[in-house]
């Protein structure tokens, strides 16, 4: 349990540091055109070769890296923010504004990311914020589901029922009692989230909905790898295992925290 | 019939059960008692054979010359639910909540004999007659949640006797019922398994449900620690576990001169309304300093709902006033007056906050310095026995220092009543005399009233002083607790009495109290 | 009862999703008559056709046109192709229907033979294998999926067409193999998806107490689970196909584009490049309807599978 926590995170370290040092630096430059270095084999020079424009294989994918978990990140944290404090609220007030809550999320939940981002393309032309906003709208509640199932039950539990009796308001208890419950609860699915972001960003800037050139993203990419798939493969490969790598890292690693944080998956069983 | 020699079992490599080994004739009942975690539980499962997940077992479970243990899993399933079957303590999951009862009771006849459909269902139908289901207008067509718990445990005795077995095994299977209703799934196993001619292993924490056994097995840590015929071993224990089984179950308290003061609490006309359920309607109570008020009834009976409605945690219509002064339920002078003890220590903490910070939480809003509520909350940690631990958090304790750790935050304050709502009955036999010692002992010194819920009448008869009998949400008796003994006036109280006394159990573990 | 409360629910969630999809296109910045007539035209013949078009009405009275249109099938007309949008997106769905059922049907076919299998054989090494391989599924972008499976089928061994869609008049095989590639790659994610959730509901079902009950009497492991697990799982199941019902509306507008199919996703990205603000409104409603049909239907199938949510009138007595 404790090897695979440690291997996926360093996993998803790899990742992020690929991602913060790929927004500033890159072993190649990847906006110029270097037609004499196109579709260049692995060398030393170029460890994963080259596209079509001769641009640096592993200098693509760390700034597409930079893109892609960037807007990942930036949407999980939309909905982290929102989805939590209207997930409190709700559970606070109970009743009526959880209802809304209820019916409000199963409304943007009819609204795929992708037909947010269309409707937002139509209106503010494609770009890397429409993804954002688009997955963080959709995030929004699924953490404020999420946040108010939980602090639901928190606020249910006899803990509660003791600080209230203490005299203190529902929302200083929100506050001392219930965040830091459901503050665990909430970092697992952020993990979760930032995976599906983070195949959500690829479809957005594959279809044209998300990063426009000259910035480069794992969508993109795949976008332009799709022409010269026949004669040039490779170029779709890496993109594609980027994503798929990164996405397996960020899921195993939510799950192993998961599990950690799960007093019923101790090992022990349940004895009477 | 069955011989249990040398039985082990173990989680991975660390031993759970050691060498536990008794035998049982035919037409038999044998109870196994034990506290929890003493391995009672592992050994029933052992007798059908049938290890829960992460446990593999040793030794030898010999049943008519087989041994089970060494039976392919294929023999075994031969065995389980036509020779011996099992009936389980919870009868909230022990039912599949899609499937219709008559479907369930069926199953074991479907899978061991080739009867036909119209033979099934007239089996069944003879079932649901025989457990008494038929009777209270339950049919077959039922699912599990239509049914109240006693009658579930009643579809989980037909289940175990369909087939005629010649063991069954009972896990707990009224520890999760109230009293009225644990007295008559008692019985009903009895006569019905001594119909069919089966012996009976009956698994319990409460000696008095395996009092209703011929013989008695006590288990402590994974072994036998004594084994004999019932009465001996509860009248005269010679094992330590056994000892404290027998002495946790009667409770003797030091003498104490009751000094009933002035009236401090007095409410009017109470009324809690959940959904379309009344689950207190119009109850009228008063709490004077000093007393000891009971507060008794079956689950559901709104005893629980009344004590949270007084001190506003719920919503409720009515009048309390305090001192005879009329004050809102969520008032912070009633708050300071009036303090509560939760039935679970697993949830009554937070389990992020340190026990320092846990403790002194009644004290938000007074004027005390931080250090200042730090000396006195050790200060009363020292009294429940708990020096010192300010700094660590509530999981390193078990469930009877918990409970010491929430009558100390209950006391910080100085309240003049304190609630207790069950406050004892998720705790071990034993460990329930220590806090109730405790309770008693403090209470008394500070004249504080103690109003407490408990639907154990043993607890009952040695703590109270006065009694108040709830059913369906009203109060139908109120009176000293001397006189609703030997007197009770109304018919529901008679029923309590009369659960707890002749066959029934004085305790059981835990409360499905609303 | 309950089933009129449902259908009065689903019924306000279109009827707010219409009005954000009417709001949303009324702030986009441009005027449909403009958009339409070119920047050259003068200011009388916009005026003229926005009057012609019925722009000049107050917005409550344009919504409720709107959404009148709506609920008798007319969506008004594409300004791009000239053609009423709702015939346009019949023509489209003929491609894109198809393509998400057989997707729906691949993905649930391969997921609950493989969650239960594996659900019956907990920690073995048969459920690990299962477990890595829905955890592989679902972390591998069904675009890359889709240009693979091109690179493999198409060009390499070139048993499969690269793309396109033949059409239905030439023939259902001929469609249903240029349908098949992309079905796979749409299905193979939500496959993962659902393949863990049937696993994780029925080993979930499998630790409660009737199962050890209907092992005591005298079932099997792997027949208790079957017949008492499963019968619990269906609940969450059904819940999660519909929820990941939106998500497979996504990838199908994307995977259209992977495979140059001419479904409904391929009509909305040409009426957002073009600006053809009918169209994008009309697909739009019609994809997250829906969305909201289906899964308001899953999550009634989900209450009809446990009784104790179903409203039952019980005997008196």
């Amino acid at each position: 349990m404790t090897l695979r926590l440690a291997l996926s995170t360093a996993a998803v370290a790899i990742f992020l540091v690929a991602a913060f040092i790929g927004a500033m630096w890159t072993p190649h430059p990847v906006d110029g055109v270097a037609i004499a270095n196109r579709f260049q084999g692995f060398s030393g020079a170029f460890p994963l070769g080259t596209d079509q424009y001769g641009r640096d294989m592993v200098s693509m994918l760390m700034a597409g890296a930079t893109t892609s978990l960037g807007v990942a990140a930036a949407a999980v944290l939309i909905g982290v923010f929102f989805g939590t404090v209207a997930g409190l609220a709700a559970a606070a007030s109970g009743g009526l504004a959880n209802v809304a809550l209820m019916r409000t999320s199963d409304l943007v939940f009819a609204f795929p990311a992708l037909i947010v981002a269309a409707i937002l393309a139509t209106a503010f032309g494609p770009g890397a914020m429409n993804a954002i906003v688009a997955i963080g709208i959709f995030n929004v509640p699924v953490f404020a589901r999420l946040t108010a199932a939980s602090a639901r039950q928190l606020f249910a539990r006899d803990f509660a029922d003791a600080a209230r009796l203490a005299g203190k308001s529902e929302s200083r208890i929100a506050l001392e009692h219930i965040a830091p419950n459901v503050a665990p609860i909430i970092a697992t699915q952020a993990a979760t989230q930032f995976a599906v972001a983070v195949l959500a960003e690829a479809g957005l800037s594959y279809v044209g909905l998300g990063a426009q050139p000259p910035t480069v993203s794992w969508g993109r990419m795949l976008a332009e790898a799709q022409t010269l798939v026949a004669i040039a493969p490779q170029l779709a490969l890496w993109p594609g295992l980027a994503i798929a790598a990164c996405v397996f890292a960020v899921t195993a690693f939510g799950e192993t925290l998961r599990a950690a944080l799960d007093p019923r998956s101790t090992g022990n069983p349940q004895r009477a | 019939m069955l011989g249990i020699f040398d039985l082990s079992a173990h989680v991975g490599t660390m031993p759970v059960l050691k060498g536990v080994g008794f035998s049982l004739e035919r037409g038999e009942t044998l109870a196994v008692l034990g506290a929890s975690g003493s391995g009672k539980s592992l050994t029933a499962r052992a007798v059908i054979g049938l290890p829960p997940r992460g446990i593999s077992y040793g030794g030898r479970v010999v049943l008519n010359g087989r041994d089970l243990l060494a039976l392919t899993e294929r023999e075994r399933t031969s065995l389980r639910g036509r020779v011996v079957s099992m009936i389980f303590q919870e009868p909230a999951t022990a039912l599949n909540p899609v499937m219709r009862i008559g479907t369930q009771i069926a199953e074991p006849l479907r899978i061991h004999t080739d009867v036909s459909p119209a033979e099934r269902r007239a089996r069944v139908d003879e079932l649901l007659e025989a457990t008494g289901l038929s009777a209270a207008g339950v049919g077959a067509e039922r699912y599990p949640h239509e049914l109240s718990g006693g009658q579930r445990q009643r579809v989980a005795v037909a289940i175990a006797i369909a087939l005629r077995p010649q063991l069954v095994v009972a896990d707990e299977p009224t520890s999760a019922l109230d009293a009225v209703s644990a007295a008559q799934v008692l019985d009903l196993l009895f006569q019905l398994t001594s119909e069919v001619g089966a012996a009976v292993i009956l698994i319990t924490h409460d000696i008095a449900v395996a009092r209703r056994a011929g013989r008695t097995l006590v288990m402590d840590r994974g072994t036998v620690s004594e084994e004999g015929a019932t009465e001996t071993i509860l009248a005269v224990p010679q094992s330590k576990p056994a000892q404290a089984l027998v002495r946790g179950s009667a409770i003797k308290l030091p003498p104490r001169t009751s000094v009933v003061g002035k009236t401090i609490l007095t409410a009017r006309g109470i009324d809690v309304v959940r959904g379309s359920v009344h689950a207190v309607a119009a109850a009228d109570l008063t709490v004077n300093a000093g007393e000891r008020l009971a507060i008794v009834g079956s689950s559901g009976s709104g005893k629980t709902s009344l004590s949270r409605a007084l001190v506003g945690l719920i919503p409720s219509g009515g009048e309390v006033s305090l001192d005879g002064r009329t004050v809102a339920t969520t008032d912070p002078a009633l708050r300071r007056a009036v303090q509560l003890v939760f039935q679970d220590p697993a949830t009554s903490f937070n389990p992020r906050h340190k026990v320092g910070r846990i403790v002194t939480e009644p004290l938000f809003g007074s004027a005390l310095t931080a250090a200042e509520k730090a000396d006195l909350a050790e200060k009363i940690l020292t009294r429940v026995g708990l020096p010192g631990v300010q700094e660590r958090k509530p999981h390193a304790f078990s469930g009877g220092q918990r409970q010491r750790m929430a009558i100390a935050r209950a006391l910080v304050g100085g309240p003049r009543v304190l609630i207790a709502d069950e406050a004892v009955s998720a705790l071990d036999a034993a460990l329930r005399a220590d806090v109730i010692k405790l309770l008693d002992d403090l209470t008394a010194r500070e004249a504080i009233a103690l109003v407490f819920i408990a639907h154990d009448l043993g607890l009952v008869r040695t703590l109270a002083d006065r009694i108040v009998v709830m059913s369906k949400g009203r109060i139908v008796e109120d009176g000293p607790a001397d006189r609703v003994f030997s007197n009770p006036r109304s018919p529901e109280t008679m029923t309590l009495l009369e659960a707890a006394s002749g066959h029934g159990t004085l305790q059981s573990a835990t409360d499905g109290d609303d | 009862m309950a089933i009129v409360q449902r259908l009065i629910a689903v019924a306000a969630t279109l009827f707010a999703a219409s009005l954000l999809i009417f709001l949303a296109m009324q702030v986009l910045p441009g005027d449909p008559a403009e958009v339409l007539l070119g920047i050259n035209a003068s200011p009388e013949a916009v005026a003229a056709l926005r009057a012609e078009m019925g722009l000049d009405r107050p917005l409550a009275v344009q919504f409720f046109d709107f959404l009148a249109g709506a609920i008798t099938g007319d969506l008004g007309t594409s300004a791009t192709y000239d053609v009423p949008v709702s015939t346009l997106i019949v023509e489209r769905a003929a491609v894109s229907v198809p393509l998400a059922v057989l997707a729906v049907l691949l993905s649930v076919g391969i997921a609950l033979p493989a969650g239960i299998w594996a659900a019956t054989r907990r920690g073995k090494a048969g459920d690990r294998v299962v477990e890595l391989g829905a955890q592989v599924g679902l972390s591998v972008p069904n675009v890359w999926l889709g240009l693979m499976l091109i690179f493999i089928f198409a060009i390499s061994l070139g048993v499969a067409p690269a793309g396109g869609f033949p059409g239905w008049g030439n023939g259902v095989l001929a469609a249903s193999v240029a349908l098949l590639m992309p079905a796979v790659a749409l299905a193979a994610p939500q496959a993962a998806i659902l393949t863990r959730i049937v696993r994780t509901a029925v080993v979930e079902a499998a630790d409660e107490d009737y199962v050890a009950l209907a092992r005591a009497k005298g079932l099997s492991h792997q027949v208790a689970v079957r017949r008492h697990a499963l019968a619990n799982a269906w609940a969450p199941i059904l819940t999660i196909i519909g929820l990941q019902f939106g998500f497979l509306i996504a990838g199908a507008i994307v995977i259209e584009t992977v495979f140059s199919l001419p479904g409904l996703g391929r009509l909305l990205f040409q009426a957002v490049a073009q600006r053809d603000l009918v169209v994008v409104q009309g697909v739009t409603l019609v994809l997250v309807a829906t969305v909201v049909c289906v899964n308001a239907f899953c999550d009634w199938l989900a209450v009809c599978s446990d009784p104790r949510r179903r409203v039952r009138v019980l005997p008196v007595g």
